[in-house]
């Protein structure tokens, strides 16, 4: 798989970890405890475009917004998160 | 014929800057007598200023420059300057062939138009993290942490057999 | 063959077949060369040991299996018709004994009816013990084609990266007019072809382009890409596979045809990006299922023309030529004209076309239309063959069969990526599905088996057809009727697989193991599936097909290892002491990325001595220990105090300018993720160290966290760890060790660098970071300097009376303190698990507050940090021993816990170790078992406080 960064360019997959769902909000530290336990372990599995957060770890350590198909792979849309 | 020269040390300073950009880039503007950078590097006098990411540089010059300090000084309260003299270990590859060589180590499109003079990549070369510069016609510069520049110096090796 | 042919009869080459020497000529594959010199024996079959010949003149090939070269080098399973002959080169056959001549096992072909399809899963069956000992031994000495040479891959290998607008895979004449198309439009074209020559068919069949010889548009084109600088031509590189993003991989043979590689990889993986592609990989030609359709001397059609017209081979002298369309009948003119006797045409179809009637006619040939071939004869090579249908009764005496069952379309790589391609019947074969993104099938890939369309122009090319009627098996065969070759699978077998309700595509092929060979059914899936619509009653379409996976032929691991192996598999980090400490006797061990020195052994020292007397000269003197492996990160901004009380659940905030403190951080679940020291240097300046494991991991947690949770907070963040050597210096006399060499203007006195405080210095003119902190309980420092001062300042600790200390002795020192490490941050302990509850904020929000606080983890019954001393002296402790209340038996249900660290400590005369017990503390003077049941042994201990010297800590202040 490759993503195009913004600054970097296109590059492999492999320059990038992968931090998941970009729709999540963290709740607040008074939040119900099942709040946080939704933040923390609970995910849908969409089969479909997907908007998750992927970080340019070997390069310009920006995080991206990316959203990527999850049947096919591809790469809908990058942008800065 | 192939070349791979190590680099010597030198003064480098890492520089990130805070939030208020318009005052950081006056403030390095009138430091380094030119701007930064939008992309990739560029000579200001002796010193390279590089860009790595959006709002961060370094900036390389001679082994005595005393860069950081100067410029911890110099962009007090505008950017986070770091010295990174010493972590890095670079080599100059050159030769009529350099792209062959390089292109079986940094997985980066090095085509002569589209990675030109004065381009800069950071990428990964299998598990090392690698910071490519062109530097010249045929000629580039690689440097990784210092810690590893034994891996590096052995992969470019490696590279060099079937070296056309 | 005295002419013609693409080799080069200057340049002969000798090679040696089961040990008789040969000789081929340069341009020769070893399936051409062995043909030359009369060897149409090659190999014995997988399963019944059945005699083997070449079939093909292609990756394709299922029978022509052999061994290549010798010793470490000796590769099995190479395609005779791939290879390229070299001086020198030794090749055997495969899976026969004695000889390929005489085969013992060949009585297997003699016990077929119990190797039929899935037999083993109805026998060899009982006594169930016996199959995995016994049967499966036996079967599989029994079965199976070529041996790996079982040593290392003494060869090297090489990967490059390229970048492309546009891949042409396969160089053809669709390929090529593709790749031209492109070139001259300004495209950056990447053109991959798997011989080692340009051309596909037209280095094959006699064709003519514009009135000339192909080989005149050949040369022309070949020479306009070679000069074009926008193309780059890869030869003798198998595409083998389609991924995500436009990515290809590629393996090219850059040495295998060579004698010796002189320094060259024997391949290259090519990765190359490219968001467009053509494939032009042409067609694969099926062969015809009847009864001995294996025999040597049964060819395809379209291989007997590549050997009688590329390599000037004649595969027989006498030739049936068997078909259902019109491509094969071409074969005849080839026949004749290198002086091959034709015994007849054989073709299935009632009604032959015109083209076909006015060659023979004008040939002089004799023709059985409306017949089939029942049975090819002759054993180890074909002797005559029995014709069926229309010609019943009529026997042929022959030694070649040049058969074609039609051409399928080769659109594995256009199916990788799960698109699944559509049966045509016009031509009776399949042809590319949705292909991955930007890929685009061309000429005989996409069914276009005319040379016309695969040009895409208005060129002459003469007359040409490809009329096909499907015949998918011979009806009324005798013998055994083979649709998969290499894998040994009959139509019989495809026949029990429906009766035994494996009906589907997919079961078929593994039920039968069709097409799971190494050739991946190249010449026998479709035939397969064909025969099982059949069977099912349903047409060809409703029953699929199979698609493929990566790789499309074999790949060596090397290749896909290159220069990663052994030592190099993954780098290794030395530290900025690593040499110094080198020249000082150290011993290193691996130690997650870094080489690490443990111990500095003197004179016959062993482990355990060293690190007692290490340890001993930190307690009692003072000693130094390389600690440059710690992570190190930079944080300065406005916000930088405020991200890091987010960050740390300890707060940062109140720590003064020249102060260090403990950090301990969580991971939003609550559990424990790293500790360090956090040292303000100024007000909006700090630094942070973390584990050596977690460097890179607490990096990437404080980017995320700041650009995704926190990103209106000014600050930046700044990996420093290989800017830094530092060094701990610990002991009563370290302040004395230090003074000799810090400069007089920094005052290290109790007063001036007080526990916990940090200070810019000089050390013999080295400039400096000098940190108050402990890791050992000692009075102690770390000294920070420029990496590469890093042996210089060993030199000078050295030289003021400091003895160095390793790993191990580290270890014990920190665990005499109950200092926890790596061993108890195990990823299941949270801080009040470890005693270090009392650290979190109680009020600000900090990462995993929230559910540091749930039941679960506050529950009195958890794990948590014990000391444990055995209750016998001289008993040692084992780390991973599982502890269980004295007087129980080791079972799950009285398992309380388990050791995480333990040493022998020098200081103390005893083992000492740290545990994670169930309900903790309340267990302290109980005694429990500590069973290491892998090891077989255990040990009895005493549960006490997690610190065993000097509990109160008065050394730290001294």
């Amino acid at each position: 798989m490759r993503l195009t960064c913004p600054f970097c360019g296109n590059r492999s997959i492999a320059e990038f970890s992968y931090y998941g769902d970009a729709t999540l909000t963290r709740p607040g530290s008074n939040a119900e405890q099942s709040a946080w336990v939704d933040y923390v372990y609970m995910r849908d599995n969409p089969a479909g475009p997907h908007s998750e957060f992927w970080y340019h770890e070997a390069a310009c350590r920006q995080v991206l917004r990316v959203e990527r198909d999850t049947r096919t792979h591809t790469i809908l849309s990058v942008q800065t998160a | 014929m192939p070349d791979l020269t190590p680099v010597p040390p030198r003064s480098i300073a890492g520089i990130a800057s805070f939030c208020d950009q318009d005052r950081f880039h006056a403030a390095s503007r009138l430091a380094f007598g030119a701007p930064l950078p939008m992309k990739g590097f560029v000579q200001a006098g002796a010193i390279t200023l590089a860009r790595v990411a959006p709002t961060r540089f370094l900036a390389t010059g001679d082994a005595g420059a005393d860069l950081p300090a100067r410029l911890a000084k110099t962009l007090d309260g505008l950017a986070a300057v770091t010295d990174q003299s010493d972590m890095w270990a670079a080599w100059r590859m050159s030769g009529d062939s350099v792209r062959e060589w390089l292109a079986r180590v940094v997985p980066v499109d090095l085509a002569a138009d589209i990675f030109q003079i004065g381009d800069l990549a950071l990428t990964r070369a299998g598990r090392l993290d690698v910071r490519v510069c062109r530097v010249d016609a045929d000629a580039y510069e690689v440097a990784v942490t210092r810690s590893v520049a034994a891996d590096l110096v052995h992969a470019l090796e490696q590279a060099k057999t079937g070296y056309p | 063959m005295a002419e013609g042919g693409l080799i080069d009869r200057t340049r002969p080459v000798r090679f040696s077949f089961d040990g008789a020497q040969l000789i081929g000529y340069a341009g020769d594959t070893l399936a051409a060369a062995l043909l030359a010199n009369g060897v149409r024996l090659v190999g014995r079959s997988f399963k019944y040991h059945r005699p083997r010949g070449i079939l093909s003149a292609g990756p394709e090939e299922p029978n022509a299996l052999v061994e290549l070269r010798e010793g470490a080098a000796r590769e099995p399973n190479t395609r005779a018709t791939v290879a390229e002959i070299f001086d020198g080169l030794v090749c055997r056959s495969q899976n026969r004994f004695p000889s390929l001549g005489f085969d013992l096992m060949s009585v297997a072909g003699a016990l077929g009816p119990i190797f039929a399809a899935g037999f083993y899963y109805k026998t060899f069956m009982w006594p169930a013990a016996f199959w995995e000992r016994v049967y499966e031994p036996l079967i599989r000495r029994a079965a199976g084609l070529g041996r790996a040479s079982g040593l290392p891959d003494p060869d090297c290998y090489d990967k490059q990266s390229a970048f492309a607008d546009l891949l042409v895979i396969g160089a053809g004449p669709a390929g090529l007019s593709a790749a031209l198309q492109a070139a001259r439009a300004g495209d950056r074209v990447i053109l991959a072809e798997q011989d080692l020559a340009l051309g596909g068919r037209l280095l094959a069949d006699r064709r003519t382009i514009g009135g000339k010889p192909a080989s005149v548009w050949l040369a022309d084109t070949e020479a306009e890409l070679r000069a074009a600088d926008n193309v780059r031509i890869l030869t003798r590189t198998t595409i083998t596979g389609v991924y995500d993003g436009g990515t290809y991989a590629g393996i090219e043979r850059v040495a295998d045809h060579l004698a010796s590689a002189g320094g060259l990889p024997r391949q290259r993986l090519w990765r190359i990006v490219a968001p467009r592609a053509v494939l032009a990989t042409g067609a694969i030609e099926r062969p015809l299922v009847f009864g001995g359709n294996d025999t040597p001397g049964v060819m395809l059609a379209g291989a007997v023309r590549t050997y009688l017209n590329r390599f000037a081979v004649k595969p027989g002298t006498r030739a049936v030529v068997f078909c259902n369309n019109d491509d094969a009948a071409t074969t005849i003119t080839d026949l004749l004209a290198a002086g091959v006797e034709i015994a007849g045409l054989v073709d299935s179809r009632s009604e032959l076309p015109e083209p076909v009637r006015e060659l023979v006619a004008s040939h002089r040939v004799k023709v059985f239309a409306n017949a089939t071939v029942l049975e090819a004869s002759g054993g180890k090579s074909l002797k005559r063959v029995s014709l069926g249908g229309q010609a019943q009764g009529t026997t042929l005496a022959c030694d070649l069969l040049a058969m074609s069952g039609g051409w399928n379309p080769a659109v594995h790589l256009g199916s990788q990526h799960g698109g699944k391609p559509v049966w045509s019947e016009r031509i009776a074969a399949f042809v590319p599905g949705p292909m991955p993104p930007g890929m685009q099938a061309v000429g005989a890939a996409a069914g276009q088996f005319l040379l016309a369309e695969a040009l895409g122009t208005q060129a002459a090319v003469g007359a040409e057809t490809d009329a096909i009627t499907p015949l998918w098996q011979v009806p009324g065969t005798r013998g055994k009727a083979f649709v998969d070759v290499q894998n040994d699978v009959t139509a019989s077998d495809v026949s029990l697989a429906a009766r035994e309700g494996f009906t589907a595509v997919e079961h078929l092929k593994r039920y039968t193991t069709l097409g799971m060979a190494t050739d991946q059914g190249k010449t026998s899936n479709v035939t397969g599936l064909a025969l099982l619509a059949a069977l099912t009653n349903r047409t060809i379409a409703q029953t699929g097909t199979t698609i493929f996976r990566p790789p499309y032929t074999p790949v060596a691991i090397g290749a896909l290892a290159g220069a990663h192996r052994g030592p190099h598999y993954r780098p290794t980090r030395r530290t900025p002491g690593h040499d110094w400490a080198a020249r000082h006797g150290a011993q290193f061990i691996e130690a997650g990325e870094w080489l690490r020195a443990t111990h500095f052994p003197r004179g016959g020292e062993t482990l355990q001595d060293a690190t007692n007397r290490e340890v001993r000269s930190v307690r009692q003197a003072c000693g130094f220990c390389d600690v440059s492996t710690l992570g190190k990160i930079d944080v300065q901004g406005p916000d930088a105090a405020a991200f890091l009380d987010f960050i740390y659940a300890n707060t940062i905030s109140t720590l003064a300018p020249g102060r260090a403190r403990y950090g301990i951080m969580l991971r939003e679940d609550g559990v424990v993720f790293d500790d360090g020291t956090v040292t303000r240097l100024r007000p909006a300046h700090f630094l942070l160290t973390t584990s050596t494991a977690n460097a890179a991991p607490v990096l990437r947690h404080l980017d995320v966290c700041r650009q995704i949770l926190k990103p209106g907070l000014d600050l930046c963040i700044e990996p420093v760890t290989d800017q830094w050597a530092q060094f701990a210096l610990a002991g009563p006399q370290a302040r004395r060790i230090l003074a000799i060499s810090v400069d007089p203007a920094t005052d290290i006195s109790d007063a001036g660098l007080p526990f916990m405080g940090a200070v810019a210095a000089t050390i013999a003119g080295i400039p400096a970071r000098l940190f108050r902190i402990s890791f050992s309980g000692e009075l102690a420092y770390e000294i920070a300097v420029p990496a590469a001062q890093g042996g210089a300042l060993a030199s000078v600790l050295l030289e003021a009376g400091a003895a160095p200390y390793g790993l191990e002795a580290l270890n014990v020192l920190r665990l005499e303190k109950g200092h926890v490490a790596g061993a108890e941050l195990n990823g299941q302990t949270t801080a009040a698990d470890l005693g270090l509850g009392r650290l979190l904020k109680k009020r600000q929000d900090f990462v995993g507050r929230a559910l540091s606080q749930r039941p679960a983890l506050l529950d009195q019954e958890r794990q948590t940090l014990v000391g444990l001393r055995p209750r016998a002296v001289g008993r040692g402790l084992q780390a991973g021993a599982h502890l269980i209340p004295a007087g129980r038996q080791a079972t799950a249900e009285n398992d309380y816990g388990h050791v995480t660290s333990a040493a022998f400590s020098a200081t103390l005369g005893h083992a000492i170790g740290l545990a994670l017990l169930r309900g903790g503390a309340r267990h302290a003077g109980q005694v429990f078992r500590a069973v290491s049941p892998l090891q077989g042994s255990e040990t009895e201990v005493e549960i006490v406080a997690p610190v065993f010297h000097h509990p109160g800590g008065h050394a730290l202040h001294a």
